[in-house]
């Protein structure tokens, strides 16, 4: 059986194991950085704009996003309980979850693709192009679209990347090249996953909940 | 070679039914119109359901201080960034260090809201103009 | 006895190598190559303001000559020269480790590096562009140069840094050697620790404004349009967010080179280890609260302003901090006056003349008048040049012997010291003088009354150019001809001297164990 095995540079295995993990951590804090730049600037703009946001999230469908919330919550849930069954030695089980995952990534880019599909054909694109902002020319809309679709558009394509990155991580499992003692490497492919989950635990408010109630 | 022990799978079984309560709880609270509380109301429970997602599924409650610690430091770099950004647009004058558009004859005075900085007129038509720059300026 | 340089020789073992004494002797020379395109461009630029109109190019030229020089310098030389080069090379040799944790990453980062310059390039022989190396919008919407593969290159390499400032956060925290805690570490490495974590937290926004930038200048997004809604001074705090903490990327791992060459060079224990490690956190902190006194006059808040302000002002008590615990040091040590130290004379009288004028530049009413005119300019080159680009040099001299096994020649070595401090000063103090007369910064010409100074600054660019020429000459002639170098020629008491000069390929024969402090010159060496 293939097993990760001791690098040289490393006193033990333990220490290895931490290295790994606290550089995936470092990767996620950059990343949370990343995304910082699209937060503040939609509190910038919520707080320049807060009819127009609150009028503009009415068009967002919220069930639509909340379906979405629950898949990604699903998906973060499986992978959490695959690398525990892996550490177990039960490794059918754990491929089975980690392939759970990934369907749930994909069910995620599907429904958001739907989503933007609906926007384009109700005029919305992001610029403040589309026959949209000519019902709606007031520029919280034009900026509101356009950060939507920045934000959710980056994080979809991080989706995507969970999506492949765990893939992966269950064929390496079905071939056995990790197993029980390389559990950690299912583990921090899992914090990607968690990552990108915790996310969009806070877009989904932003961009679907918080809105005007006129409906 | 050492193992990662398991912990029991019921752990993240219940803290995945809490986070989809929270879920549930902040969609019908969407419903409800609560004024300027959704915002701060709405951002907490997606706080909880991190902070659960963090410590038992990103498993936080089993690593060490390193890692805890960096858990605990980039998001308040994210606030930083966020709360700064906001309340510079928040406390910022209607028409920030916008100088008085210089007054035809006759039109008397500036309009009314266009102020300086604490309701300052900058540079008022009754201040005496400034004397040119010394020098020539070569044509371009 | 083989070293780390005749293990392989061939150039497979190069582009492949993970060692990372290579990987960080490969960004010595990138970096040192981007210094030279960005010193050349800025002998240009001096030039071209030997005369207050036409003299060896256009308006436009000038423009884009100012912006290539901005973008080389920060982003190729300044942020990756001493942490990449010098911190990949001695932090895990210090640490008495074998490698750096990830040493496939690592050598991704070269690779990395040298895409995002090519493309840099390009964008350069392409026509180049001329928004400044701050891309400010709207102008950056707008403008019809090549700006695109310049953001972009820039946004490579910023993968670049955040992976090196990964690696040795992750190194410095699972590979010290046994018996070394983090107070046993050498000041440098808490220094490199300091500006890994600012690399690993600020770098990525930065990534995000040159992403929105791109959106807005090639998809006509709009984020910052005000037609669209879009505010330019929230581009400008997401830029500064970055880029201030980004003067402390620059500067940091110079005042950690600073810290380990004053001990070794006045042969005595730091005045306080804790004080100098402890500040190098408080600048890290601090310097991510202080964006907005780049935005004092864009039309931010006066309330943010104010706040900006006052809080721009404690860095000045951690570099005083730092500053005084290095003097502290020097004094009554047996100083043993070497090249390095001349560079550090020269650094402790730059940094602090460039650290006071930037006191003064926080201040929001002053800064009115002194915005985007020369005085800044030469505020913030005294810091990047004075401190940054000396610290570099101290460095460069002091570990030279460890990275090629070779001295160089000491009189030439003091010669350009003393070339490239009075070079300098006369490059930028004029420079202060012209600022505060409303020369204002990036004009093409000026009035015929700052004549004299400018025509004295491009003469002290000249100096200043020789003494690194200098540098180049016998840095070079010492490589082929240069006695050779004992395992610790100044009586360091460092990790990195224990071992052979150059390291071996593992840098140790047998791990080390850590006897003594890493500054305990109260015994012998060994003892």
């Amino acid at each position: 059986m293939y097993e990760a095995r001791l690098l040289e540079h490393f006193e033990d295995m333990e220490k290895q194991r931490h290295a790994a993990k606290l550089g995936m951590w470092i990767f996620l804090g950059s990343e949370l950085l990343f995304f910082n730049g699209l937060f503040t600037i939609y509190a910038f703009y919520r707080v320049a704009y807060p009819v127009h946001f609150r009028g503009a999230i009415e068009h967002n469908i919220k069930w639509l996003g909340t379906i979405n919330t629950a898949v990604l919550v699903a998906g973060s849930l499986c992978v959490a309980l695959a690398a525990n069954f892996l550490r177990m030695g039960r490794r059918l089980i754990a491929v089975v979850l980690t392939l759970c995952t990934a369907l749930a990534g994909v069910t995620y880019v599907v429904i958001k693709s739907i989503e933007y599909g609906i926007h384009f054909s109700e005029g919305i694109y992001p610029g403040g192009v589309g026959r949209f902002y000519q019902e709606h020319p007031e520029p919280g809309f034009k900026v509101f679209f356009t950060s939507y679709f920045a934000t959710t558009g980056l994080h979809v394509i991080h989706v995507a990347g969970g999506v492949i990155l765990l893939t992966w991580m269950a064929w390496w499992i079905h071939r056995d090249r990790v197993g029980p003692a390389g559990a950690y490497r299912l583990g921090i492919a899992g914090l990607y996953w968690h990552f990108v989950d915790i996310i969009w635990l806070f877009l989904w408010p932003m961009y679907y909940l918080l809105g005007a109630h006129t409906k | 070679m050492s193992t990662e022990e398991p912990v029991s799978s019921w752990l993240f079984l219940k803290v995945g039914l809490v986070i989809y309560a929270l879920l549930i709880l902040s969609f019908v609270l969407s419903y409800i119109e609560m004024g300027r509380w959704a915002t701060p109301i709405a951002l907490v429970i997606a706080g909880v359901q991190t902070v659960l997602v963090a410590y038992f599924s990103m498993e936080l409650f089993l690593s060490r201080f390193s890692v805890r610690m960096l858990a605990i430091i980039a998001p308040l770099f994210v606030i930083l960034l966020v709360c700064i950004a906001a309340s510079d647009i928040a406390t910022r004058d209607p028409e920030p260090m916008l100088v008085p558009l210089p007054t035809v004859e006759g039109s008397g005075g500036p309009p009314e809201r266009i102020r300086g900085t604490h309701g300052v007129p900058m540079l008022g038509p009754t201040e005496p103009a400034r004397p040119a720059i010394e020098g020539t300026l070569p044509p371009p | 006895m083989r070293n780390y340089l005749t293990e392989e020789t061939t150039i497979w073992s190069w582009l492949a190598t993970t060692d990372h004494k290579r990987i960080g002797l490969m960004f010595f020379v990138l970096t040192s190559l981007s210094l030279m395109v960005g010193g050349a461009l800025a002998m240009v630029l001096r030039l071209e303001h030997l005369t207050p109109n036409y003299t060896i190019m256009g308006p436009q030229a000038y423009n884009q000559v100012f912006t290539l020089h901005g973008v080389i310098m920060v982003w190729f030389f300044l942020i990756p020269s001493i942490p990449a080069a010098f911190g990949n090379f001695f932090v895990p040799i210090m640490l008495g480790a074998r490698d750096v944790a990830f040493p496939r990453l690592n050598l991704a980062t070269v690779y990395i590096y040298i895409v995002g310059a090519l493309i840099v390039f390009i964008g350069m022989v392409a026509g180049g562009t001329d928004t400044g190396w701050t891309f400010y919008p709207p102008y950056s919407s707008q403008t019809y140069t090549m700006l695109l593969p310049v953001l972009l290159g820039v946004f490579i390499l910023g993968f670049s840094t955040i992976l090196t400032g990964l690696n040795l956060i992750v190194t410095i925290h699972t590979l010290r050697t046994k018996g070394m805690g983090f107070m046993q570490m050498p000041l440098f490495v808490w220094a490199m620790y300091g500006v890994s974590v600012i690399q690993v937290i600020a770098t990525p926004v930065l990534g995000m404004v040159l992403l929105l930038t791109t959106l807005d200048h090639g998809l006509d997004w709009g984020f910052f349009d005000p037609a669209r809604g879009g505010d330019v001074v929230l581009f400008q705090h997401l830029f500064w967010f970055y880029s201030h903490p980004a003067v402390y990327i620059m500067v940091l791992p110079a005042m950690g080179v600073i810290s380990d060459v004053i001990p070794t060079f006045a042969h005595k224990n730091p005045l306080s280890y804790k004080a100098i490690a402890y500040s190098t956190f408080g600048i890290a902190f601090v310097g991510f609260l202080t964006w907005g006194h780049h935005m004092f006059v864009s039309g931010m808040s006066t309330f943010s302003a104010g706040i900006f302000g006052v809080l721009s002002m404690f860095v000045g008590i951690f570099s005083a901090i730092k500053v005084f615990t290095w003097v502290g040091t020097l004094y009554k040590g047996s100083v043993s006056l070497k090249t390095p130290l001349f560079y550090v004379f020269a650094f402790l009288f730059l940094f602090v003349f460039g650290g006071m004028t930037g006191i003064a530049v926080a201040t929001v009413s002053l800064d009115v008048h002194w915005t985007d005119t020369y005085f800044v300019v030469a505020h913030f080159h005294f810091i990047m040049v004075g401190a940054s680009l000396t610290a570099w040099l101290a460095g460069l001299h002091y570990w030279w012997p460890k990275m090629t096994g070779r001295m160089y020649s000491e009189p030439w070595g003091i010669a350009a010291a003393v070339l490239v401090f009075l070079g300098f000063i006369a490059t930028f103090f004029p420079q202060f003088l012209l600022g505060n007369g409303g020369m204002p910064r990036r004009y093409y010409y000026y009035p015929e009354k700052f004549w004299p100074l400018h025509v004295m600054s491009t003469a002290g660019s000249w100096v200043l150019g020789l003494g690194l020429v200098i540098a180049l000459i016998y840095l070079s002639w010492s490589i082929f001809y240069g006695p050779k170098a004992p395992p610790n020629p100044w009586g360091g008491r460092t990790l990195e001297w224990t071992t052979a000069s150059p390291p071996p390929t593992h840098n140790f024969e047998v791990s080390p164990t850590l006897g003594q402090g890493p500054y305990d010159y109260s015994r012998p060496i060994g003892g």
